[in-house]
């Protein structure tokens, strides 16, 4: 088929022919100057078409001519049964809409490469302690220098996520996100600067001139934009820094989620340490590097390297087992949300599958009727091609539709999936419908077209004797297909169910975990007091600030208790693990296998967050440097370790963090509290929580448990603070039960969208049985007339149609549950360990299904019994 | 063929032929039409007519080549056969007497 078939066909009269497209032509110009050439060429395309029409090959119509034709008869054809032509567009429509939006989120956060220069050959570099329950850490300033010194990469480079606070003379301080990186951290991103430079290794040398790298939007909020930014003197924690250069606007820290690292960053500050003037067990860093020669590669070297240094620094390694973990970069940064997107996936492909099942099984029903209309027109002299053509057509414009009906379905979806993702999800804000989707959508409209067309070919086996004994035919030949295509929708459905039903089981099981803690009433304000006030030199300053803002906030009216942490529970993942050691009963230190998650608080924080004592105290303000180290555990640890002592007056070898010098010190266990979750979704770690008054931090989180609105609440904080240090800023003001909702916002997300799926899978479902059956009993109608003159009651006629459909509705639940097993056991990773097992899942859907779909079935079954015997048997 | 009487476009194309003469070609033919009867025929219903007439034997055709006016492509001239002027003849004076009992009641109403 080639274009010369629209125009008049040539082996007829050649000569005819040529001199018919030369009038044509000669009218061409003379109009396209009497008319203007876009009119001249209309009229000439008019003329032609019309000439096909007469003068075509194939059925006296040439194809042009004719499909628009066909197209036409199409639109009247579709417009005559508009709730099939409905239920057809949005089946498909559904199924391809809602996988459209998915495959956008998935290859806009899954597949698309990370935006940085060959991304594919950048690594994270992760410390891994086997001996400590695999507990895993940031690198060490000396462990930096070994990486560096390796030859295992191209490029390496730390950096350390740190608040900071911008405080400009005559510009109001700041509180911003930035961070430490060695001198050739950015320049491993391979990412180049908009403005100036990168910072350089000579840069990040102790006593090197303290300079700075501002991001994009730094610069275009703080300093408008400033041309002449590069080398402008700017002051971070009242620190002069000069400006040497701008990042990129869409430069992002495209960071693992255990590293905490903000996405979008204010500065870069050339850390300027001693590296290896830092305890091996002092962990800040995340490396990332550049290999050349692939991650398994990098790994094999690293851990040749690892056995070395364990030998070589037994004091620092001890029995931890120290190793390096090293990742792709992208793997690394997806893999929280890996599992989730890929059980939407699944979701979307299987609501496709049920669209696509439906649009089938319509379609043959239709098939069916419209054979008897191809008979009759085969008998009338139509060409079996003309038939087809027609169910193409056919095909082609409800295919048409749905595809429309679905890229605007994913369009809006895509709009307002990243509203309600959970932040966690990296990369959600740049995800959005574009080319590739646009050419997913319309690889899907040709598939389904060509199904649908394939299956209205039936139609096309029309002779001019079927008009006769069409019915009896079409019941026959098509039923089994239709009736498999509804077994395996509603087993799809039952699939998609299930895994709603384990997802909500997961999300009630999380919520109704008992956080430890009394989340309601506690307002929390995140600090990071400025280092040049601060200095860790002198951490009594530091401890002074926090407890003297507790005692303003307690003076407070309506302000029970405050305190500070160095990290809230459920604020994130973190580094904060970290081994202990104890003495058993016949005094042997016992350090292997211990590995406890560590905060740092002041006291009136415990209070504040209502933790529940179960022995001994929790801190107060005779806790200090000058008196013995005390800690506070929780109730696991002390099952654990002193399961039939009073663990009260116990000792505890803290980690390396808590050393002033080489000695790990030992402190006395003072107080035992509830466990708190501070993970979502882990139950089992271990918590020690050492006191602030021994341990000074200057970025913490303050708590405060109050009955005042938040505005109050907020103005006493920001009150008590400014009396304190009027330019030390405050950040991420939220109720602590913000944190616990946000934890569970991920699961959350996953489980609307599958709940959603599925809805629509159950719908879609129940439209295709109840088709199906509608359709038999429009069949049988001849039959049933038959049967009812001959004497049978209603309800045997609904019992006989009901049973059909129950039938299948049978088969697709015992089809159902097996596939729905094996769905359950692949999602068991994404869900919460409190749930066991699929079953209740499994015999819920199932029977929600089965009632559903026997409803489906009872509508047109009853339907039928109420027909009278003589108005069935006139019907054909 | 005697008792055959054409259509009324045939009739409408075999009379513009002849007022053509020797330039009786497609385009021309149409152009003609328009003028006179202000009707512009559909590019199909033009040709397939043609080839009718041709084919019933009412005129015959011959090409002429032509030029780049025309892509190059020759012209068919159409020419009324002596078959197709009796047809034409014999369609006039049947029309004729049939109009002419009404002629004057048609002029009074």
């Amino acid at each position: 088929m080639s274009w010369r078939d629209w125009l008049p066909n040539r082996s007829d009269d050649p000569g005819f022919t040529n001199a018919m497209l030369g009038d044509l032509e000669e009218l061409r110009l003379r109009e396209r100057a009497k008319y203007g050439r876009i009119r001249a060429e209309w009229r000439h395309a008019r003329r032609l078409l019309s000439l096909g029409r007469h003068f075509g090959r194939g059925s006296g119509q040439g194809l042009l001519g004719g499909l628009l034709t066909d197209l036409r008869s199409s639109i009247r054809r579709w417009a005559a049964t508009p709730t099939l032509t409905v239920v057809l567009a949005l089946s498909l429509g559904l199924g391809i809409g809602a996988s459209t939006a998915v495959f956008s989120v998935v290859d806009g956060v899954l597949l698309s490469p990370l935006p940085y220069p060959e991304a594919d050959r950048l690594i994270v570099v992760e410390p891994e302690f086997p001996g400590q329950g695999g507990r895993r850490g940031p690198t060490s300033p000396p462990e930096y220098l070994d990486l560096a010194a390796s030859e295992v990469f191209e490029n390496v480079g730390v950096a350390w996520y740190r608040p900071g606070a911008m405080t400009d003379d005559g510009i109001d301080p700041e509180d911003v996100d930035m961070a430490f990186v060695s001198g050739d951290f950015l320049q491993t991103l391979g990412v180049a600067p908009l403005l100036g430079r990168l910072p350089a290794a000579t840069d990040d040398v102790e006593g090197a001139p303290k300079v700075v790298l501002l991001s994009h939007a730094t610069w275009q909020r703080r300093y408008g934009g400033d041309p002449d930014i590069v080398g402008r003197r700017v002051a971070f924690d009242d620190d002069p820094h000069t400006v040497i250069g701008v990042m990129p606007e869409d430069f992002r820290m495209l960071f693992p989620a255990g590293t905490a690292m903000p996405p979008s960053l204010a500065a870069w500050v050339p850390w300027g340490g001693v590296y290896d003037a830092y305890n091996r067990n002092w962990r800040v860093f995340t490396a990332i590097g550049r290999v050349s020669s692939g991650a398994d590669q990098a790994q094999k070297k690293l851990d040749a390297l690892a056995a070395t240094l364990r030998e070589r620094h037994g004091d620092a390694y001890g029995e931890s087992g120290f190793k390096w973990r090293v990742d792709r970069l992208d793997a690394a940064v997806v893999a929280p949300v890996r599992g989730l997107l890929g059980l939407l996936f699944a979701a979307a492909w299987l609501v496709l599958g049920v669209g696509c099942a439906n649009v089938a099984n319509l379609m043959l029903a239709r098939a069916a009727r419209d054979q008897h209309e191809a008979c009759v027109r085969v008998a009338l002299g139509a060409s079996r091609w003309r038939v087809l053509r027609q169910a193409l057509a056919d095909s082609a414009l409800i295919g048409g539709i749905g595809v429309g009906f679905g890229v605007v379905l994913a369009a809006a979806a895509l709009r307002v999936l990243p509203a309600l993702a959970p932040a966690d999800v990296p990369r959600i804000e740049s995800v959005a419908l574009d080319w590739t989707e646009l050419g997913y959508a319309g690889l899907l409209s040709v598939g389904v077209t060509l199904v649908l067309a394939l299956l209205l070919t039936r139609a096309s086996r029309a002779t001019a004797g079927g008009v006769l004994r069409v019915h009896r035919t079409v019941a026959s030949n098509a039923a089994w297909t239709r009736q498999t295509l509804v077994a395996a929708q509603i087993a799809l459905s039952l699939v998609l169910l299930v895994g709603a039903g384990l997802l909500l089981q997961s999300f009630l099981a999380l919520a109704a975990l008992d956080p430890g803690y009394e989340p309601d009433g506690v307002l929390t304000v995140k600090l990071s007091l400025v280092d040049t006030h601060y200095p860790y030199a002198e951490p009594s300053k530091i401890v002074d600030f926090y407890r003297d803002l507790a005692t303003r906030l307690e003076d407070t009216a309506g302000i029970t208790h405050a305190g500070a942490t160095s990290q809230l529970p459920l604020d994130g993942a973190s580094y904060s693990l970290g081994p202990y050691g104890f003495e058993n009963a016949s005094g042997e230190l016992i350090e292997s296998g211990n590995a406890a998650d560590y905060r740092v608080v002041t006291p009136g924080l415990l209070e504040a967050m209502g933790t529940e004592v179960v022995a001994g105290r929790l801190f107060t303000r005779t806790d200090t440097y000058e008196t013995p180290r005390v800690v506070v555990i929780d109730d696991q640890l002390a099952k654990r370790v002193w399961p039939d002592e009073d663990p009260v007056g116990q000792q505890l070898l803290l980690h390396g963090g808590f050393a002033e010098g080489d000695e790990r010190p030992w402190a006395e266990v003072v107080g035992v509290v509830r466990h708190l979750r501070h993970h979502p979704g882990t139950i089992g770690t271990e918590q020690i929580y050492a006191s602030h008054q021994q341990t000074a931090q200057r970025t913490m989180t303050v708590a405060m448990r109050t009955d005042l609105p938040v505005s109050d609440a907020l103005a006493a904080v920001q009150t008590a603070i400014r009396e304190l240090n009027p330019i030390q800023p405050m950040r991420e003001v939220r109720p602590l039960n913000a944190y616990l909702a946000q934890a569970l916002a991920t699961t959350r997300f996953a489980l609307d969208l599958l709940v959603a799926t599925s809805l629509v899978a159950l719908v879609l479902a129940v439209i295709g049985t109840y088709g199906i059956v509608a359709f038999i009993v429009s069949l049988r109608v001849r039959e049933i007339g038959v049967r009812m003159a001959l004497g049978a009651s209603p309800r045997r006629i609904v019992g006989a149609m009901a049973t059909t459909g129950a039938r299948l509705v049978a088969v697709g639940v015992a089809l159902g549950i097996p596939a729905a097993y094996a769905f359950a056991s692949t999602i068991r990773g994404l869900l919460f360990e409190a749930v066991a097992t699929p079953g209740i899942g499994v015999l819920v859907g199932s029977i929600v299904l089965a009632t559903i779909g026997v409803l489906a079935v009872l509508v047109p079954a009853r339907r039928a019994a109420r027909l009278s015997p003589v108005e069935a048997l006139r019907s054909e | 063929m005697s008792g055959e009487f054409p259509g009324e476009f045939e009739q409408m194309l075999m009379l513009t032929i002849m007022q053509l003469g020797d330039d009786a070609y497609g385009a021309r033919v149409r152009e003609q039409l328009a003028q006179e009867v202000g009707r512009e025929p559909s590019e199909g219903a033009l040709y397939t007519t043609l080839k009718r007439l041709e084919s019933k034997g009412y005129v015959t055709a011959h090409l002429e080549t032509a030029g780049e006016e025309r892509g190059g492509r020759p012209r068919r001239y159409y020419r009324p056969t002596d078959t197709g002027l009796a047809t034409l003849r014999r369609s006039r004076t049947a029309l004729l007497r049939l109009w002419s009992p009404i002629e004057a009641e048609l002029d009074e109403a």
